[in-house]
């Protein structure tokens, strides 16, 4: 950890670091004293994780954060601060921090949305699915993030249900729909965005949003449990979510499996630390896993990509979609756009709410391989995607040719329902 | 602690067990073979059953519980030997920490 710390200083001068106390320090029956005396040895850097959540809040900057229960003190510092901190006696040890909140999208910016489309739906495809008819009507797509702004232009009727939840998964009596950050409502107007002024930033404008608010301020897993246990109640068809930790994190699997067998589609972000790396849950073979492309069709360089020793799906992620300068909604009215595979996730989901709509009875699976067999392969000397970039004319015809093939066996009444179908895929052992 | 427990809860567990605080852990409940998890209902009876088993064991009570009826999983805020001893039930397959130190739990990627 302390090479991540080597190149952070290296690189901004300062790096986030948590800091355990020594034995000793913790004996104390307030450790907090201790924690305190190693406060001069943080920086109250502007750009760290927690000056940025103090100021997004109009809260005091916090040099650093103790976690009393942990003996732990987390901040940033400089090479002078971290030196000192690694001689003092009451500390243990210096190893670099996970950031302290939500990543942010590697760039954003507000724009005028001046097109009636936004590149991303265009390059989907997304028009010859709407001119039939398809619009994502009557499927609720659940949108895990930092909430929605129900109130923008484009959500206007969009959201059907909202919850946010507190730290032990529980949800907050009579919260309304309120986004913590702006990440939440540019990924729900990607999703279901209606038109507005002429101008329509949703790939599913029809579509219903079942939003938790689950992130930025108390995170835990619990808070996501919650969220994804509320989502199965709301009759979602797709998940949507654009969160998750670095590297593998095995304990998200069962229930990536378990809202399968509910007949979710799991739609998750693969991460922004570019080639080499991933996030879980995106990076199980049990998720639909997204990176990132721009206008031009080129992985963006931001977008995880990593190969696992596993029989299925061993190159994450399974595809790419639009999440380079993407417009969408901005909290408060207007339009901004971000980079990130986080955009590219509502891209796909917005999709598969129209397949989903275009079939109804079709399993998660089936929505899942008509999306994979879309993809139009990506070059290159590096791997960086399994499948390819998505395309929503060809995956509908994919669905439409394995819903040919099934159709007689689906008007026989005895047919098990696509639930127990799939519970049975997954006893099977098959993905 | 059994080892169905992970290494952050182990420690959360110790770290508690000197001033009695209480932590928050996330069990996972031992599913029916062939399923993913037990279904809500039983996840709700379960869940119910063995907090009152424990309770009734250990003289206490927990200070929070949440039932994820969907997922087969249930959250509680208690003692760490209250902790300790829902661990030890045989209905309870694992346990993870709720709280991630440095809030690993990150969104926005």
């Amino acid at each position: 950890m302390t090479r991540f710390v080597d190149q952070e200083l290296a690189t901004a001068g300062t790096a986030s670091v948590m800091v355990v106390l020594s034995d000793e320090a913790r004996a104390v029956p307030d450790t907090a004293t201790a924690a305190e005396s190693l406060e001069p040895y943080f920086s109250a850097s502007e750009s760290s994780q927690l000056a940025a959540v103090a100021l997004a809040a109009d809260l005091p900057v916090e040099t650093m954060r103790y976690y009393p229960n942990l003996g732990v003190a987390y901040g940033s510092v400089d090479r002078d601060g971290y030196a000192a901190l690694r001689s003092d006696p009451a500390v243990e040890e210096v190893v670099g921090a996970p950031q302290l909140s939500l990543i942010r999208p590697v760039q954003r910016r507000s724009v005028r949305a001046s097109a009636t489309r936004t590149w991303g739906i265009d390059s989907l495809g997304i028009p010859e699915l709407w001119a039939e008819g398809l619009t994502g009507a009557g499927v609720v797509v659940a949108h895990l993030d930092t909430g929605v702004d129900a109130d923008h232009d484009t959500l206007a009727g969009a959201v059907s249900s909202f919850a946010e939840f507190d730290p032990l998964g529980r949800i907050l009596p009579g919260a309304g729909p309120r986004d913590s950050d702006d990440h939440g409502t540019h990924t729900a107007a990607t999703i279901a965005g209606r038109e507005a002024g002429g101008k329509v930033v949703g790939v599913a404008p029809s579509a219903s949003l079942a939003s938790a608010l689950v992130i930025e301020g108390g995170d835990a897993v619990a808070r996501v449990l919650g969220g994804l246990d509320w989502s199965i109640d709301q009759g979602s068809r797709v998940l949507s979510m654009s969160l998750g930790f670095r590297g593998w994190w095995q304990d998200f699997l069962p229930i990536v499996r378990i809202l399968r067998s509910r007949g979710i589609l799991p739609i998750i972000a693969a991460g922004n630390e570019g080639p080499g790396t991933s996030r879980s849950p995106g990076n199980y073979a049990e998720a639909l896993s997204i990176g990132a492309h721009d206008d031009s069709g080129a992985i963006a360089a931001f977008s995880s990509s990593q190969r696992f020793v596993r029989r299925r799906d061993a190159l994450v992620p399974d595809v790419a979609a639009p999440g380079v300068n993407v417009v969408s909604a901005k909290p408060g009215g207007g339009f901004q756009t971000m980079s990130g595979t986080s955009m590219a996730t509502p891209h796909v989901a917005g999709l598969a709410a129209l397949l989903a709509e275009a079939d109804p009875s079709a399993t998660v699976t089936r929505l899942e391989r008509a999306i994979l067999a879309s993809c139009t392969p990506v070059g290159g000397p590096v791997e960086r995607v399994r499948k390819g970039i998505v395309n929503g004319p060809a995956a509908l015809a994919a669905l439409r040719s394995r819903a040919r093939v099934s159709s007689p066996r689906a008007a026989i009444p005895s047919q098990p329902s696509p639930a127990t179908r799939e519970r049975s895929r997954q006893r099977a052992g098959a993905r | 602690v059994p080892e169905r427990a992970d290494p952050e809860l182990t420690r959360q567990l110790e770290q508690a067990a000197a001033d009695n605080t209480p932590v928050e852990a996330v069990f996972v409940l031992r599913p029916p073979p062939g399923l993913a998890a037990p279904a809500p209902t039983s996840t709700e009876t379960l869940t119910r059953k063995l907090v009152d088993r424990v309770s009734a064991s250990t003289g206490r009570s927990a200070q929070d519980v949440h039932v994820f009826r969907n997922l087969g999983r249930f959250v509680v805020s208690a003692d760490p030997g209250f902790i300790r001893e829902l661990l030890a039930q045989p209905e309870v397959d694992s346990a993870l920490a709720n709280r991630r130190p440095g809030d690993e739990y990150l969104g926005g990627s």
